[in-house]
């Protein structure tokens, strides 16, 4: 099982910073595509595409596959998400553990998971329907999440754990959706880190959340907060190197302070990866 | 409960009245099962108010915050979403409008709706290499009149009230809105040229018959012959190269027949 190699430290590509990118060629290893974004007939946002991947690797990160949804698979949506990587050549593809919608509405949001013995036989059966279709292997995002089931049989951690070992495919670490999640349902994030298989993990997430006291959200409008980057050098003395990558989508600040923050995950990699060097020295 | 009847379940009482699914929520420490729930049901009405902001900002400027928003609220409580992609959620807002009180009789805001809508469809509609007029050099001048013309697909020509292109402008700008002067229409013509910028312009009445036609197959003789019959004159050949010159300048004409 060869992992993809680490692409490095990159951003998420939005159209509010398309100018910066094509006008600077700014020091990002590599690119997150919104994979829905380009799922179109043409024009503009194909054309910036072609000019961006000229220059950076890509990754296509998706929204919509619903790959835990009881709805039928999506052979029209997985059509056109395999039409993109033909065109694009991403490093790999991803989208997340969660499902969008049934009886054929989307919700456009990531709707929770129980985790029961009977979704993980779903998830991880469908996730194998679509490596065979897209003739690859996904990788998958832990989500944020706002309730718990009564339902659930198993930590999300031992599930997502599992699901990887079932489906054979690789994990898509969101570091803030962790701590979001760990607050919202009282569990310790260090626990979900040490349970995942770092076989598995080819990518980690990066973004700032929203406190409400009560409860946080995952808004991507804020920079990373300290407690996640405290977060993150646990999950890269543990998993790194891996591809990392900060996604924003809201308040969106000038470019360079992205870059800012990027620098900030890449310090924090190299003072951790410098201590296990000398830990094992 | 099933995974299924738990989705089915969780999606009723998003969309609707439905809070069957609270009984399958734990509470956490701080919030009971409603309250945990509420996050997912007013993320989703948010989000879909926030593709149509995204899509219409100057039917937004021109009719106002308050205005908007109870459009907004009715066009998401009428409507699912049944596509992957975001980007085709708001399209029917226009003929939600025109079918929907109190909006129905309010033909402006309506054909402002639909200009943008148009400008939004014109940005990702497929691509077609655009011919040169130079590919008119090779046909005889007397096989003009059996020449056909394909136009590009991001193309689209509206009847919308006239002052809407004007008033669109202005509220792109946060201006005031200008005076409306009538009720007769105006005709524009919507596209996307080879440097991907989407573009219109207003039409004349001549020009709007010629490129009507042409955009259905009718041959250039035959519009030669609309021209005449329309305008007795005698320069409606050049009339018509004139236009056709234009059309090529602008990047509209995919293929010549």
């Amino acid at each position: 099982m060869q992992k993809p190699p680490p692409l490095g430290f990159g951003l998420g590509l939005r159209p509010v910073y398309y100018q910066d990118i094509l006008e600077t060629k700014p020091p990002v290893d590599w690119l997150e595509v919104i994979s829905e974004n380009f799922m179109v007939d043409g024009g503009s946002p194909i054309a910036t595409l072609e000019r961006i991947r000229a220059d950076y690797p890509i990754v296509l990160h998706g929204v919509s596959m619903s790959i835990a949804s009881t709805a039928p698979l999506d052979f029209d949506y997985l059509t056109a998400l395999k039409g993109l990587a033909d065109r694009f050549q991403p490093a790999f593809v991803s989208d997340h553990l969660c499902w969008t919608g049934v009886h054929g509405v989307n919700l456009h949001d990531l709707m929770p998971v129980p985790y029961t013995a009977e979704a993980l036989d779903h998830v991880a059966r469908r996730i194998g329907q679509v490596q065979d279709f897209l003739g690859r292997r996904i990788a998958i995002e832990n989500v944020s999440s706002y309730v718990t089931f009564a339902e659930s049989e198993m930590d999300e951690w031992t599930f997502v754990k599992a699901l990887a070992e079932r489906a054979d495919c690789w994990l898509l670490l969101d570091v803030n959706n962790i701590f979001v999640s760990a607050f919202n349902h009282d569990f310790e994030p260090r626990q979900f880190i040490d349970s995942i298989d770092a076989r598995r993990i080819v990518q980690f997430h990066l973004a700032g959340h929203a406190d409400h006291g009560t409860h946080k959200i995952d808004t991507h409008d804020e920079p990373v907060s300290p407690e996640v980057w405290a977060l993150f050098a646990e999950a890269w003395r543990r998993f790194g190197p891996v591809s990392v990558m900060i996604e924003r989508d809201d308040k969106f600040p000038p470019f360079a302070e992205l870059l800012a923050e990027l620098d900030h995950a890449r310090r924090i990699a190299i003072e951790v990866s410098a201590a296990k060097i000398g830990a094992a020295a | 409960m099933k995974l299924a009847e738990l989705q089915a379940k969780f999606q009723d009482a998003i969309i609707g009245e439905d809070r069957a699914i609270l009984e399958a929520i734990n509470p956490s420490r701080r919030l009971d099962p409603a309250a945990r729930f509420a996050v997912y049901s007013q993320a989703y009405r948010l989000r879909l108010a926030g593709f149509l902001s995204e899509d219409y900002p100057v039917l937004r400027n021109a009719i106002g915050d308050e205005e908007f928003g109870a459009l907004v609220k009715a066009y998401i409580e009428a409507t699912l979403s049944h596509h992957p992609n975001a980007r085709w959620y708001a399209r029917r807002l226009p003929e939600f409008m025109r079918a929907t009180e109190p909006w129905r009789d309010r033909k402006e805001p309506i054909d402002l709706a639909a200009f943008e809508r148009a400008l939004a469809d014109a940005f990702d509609s497929r691509d077609a290499e655009p011919r040169e007029i130079t590919a008119l050099a090779a046909v005889p001048a007397e096989n003009w009149a059996q020449l056909r013309f394909d136009f590009q697909e991001s193309l689209a020509l509206l009847a919308v009230s006239r002052g809407t292109v004007a008033a669109y402008e202005a509220a792109s700008e946060d201006a005031p809105l200008p005076p409306r002067t009538g009720a007769e229409e105006e005709m524009v013509l919507v596209w996307r040229d080879p440097e991907q910028r989407v573009l219109y312009r207003v039409l004349d009445d001549a020009e709007t018959l010629a490129l009507a036609e042409a955009s259905v197959g009718k041959t250039f003789g035959e519009i030669c012959s609309l021209l005449a019959f329309r305008d007795a004159s005698d320069a409606v050949a050049e009339r018509a190269a004139g236009f056709l010159a234009r059309w090529f300048a602008d990047g509209l004409i995919a293929d010549v027949k």
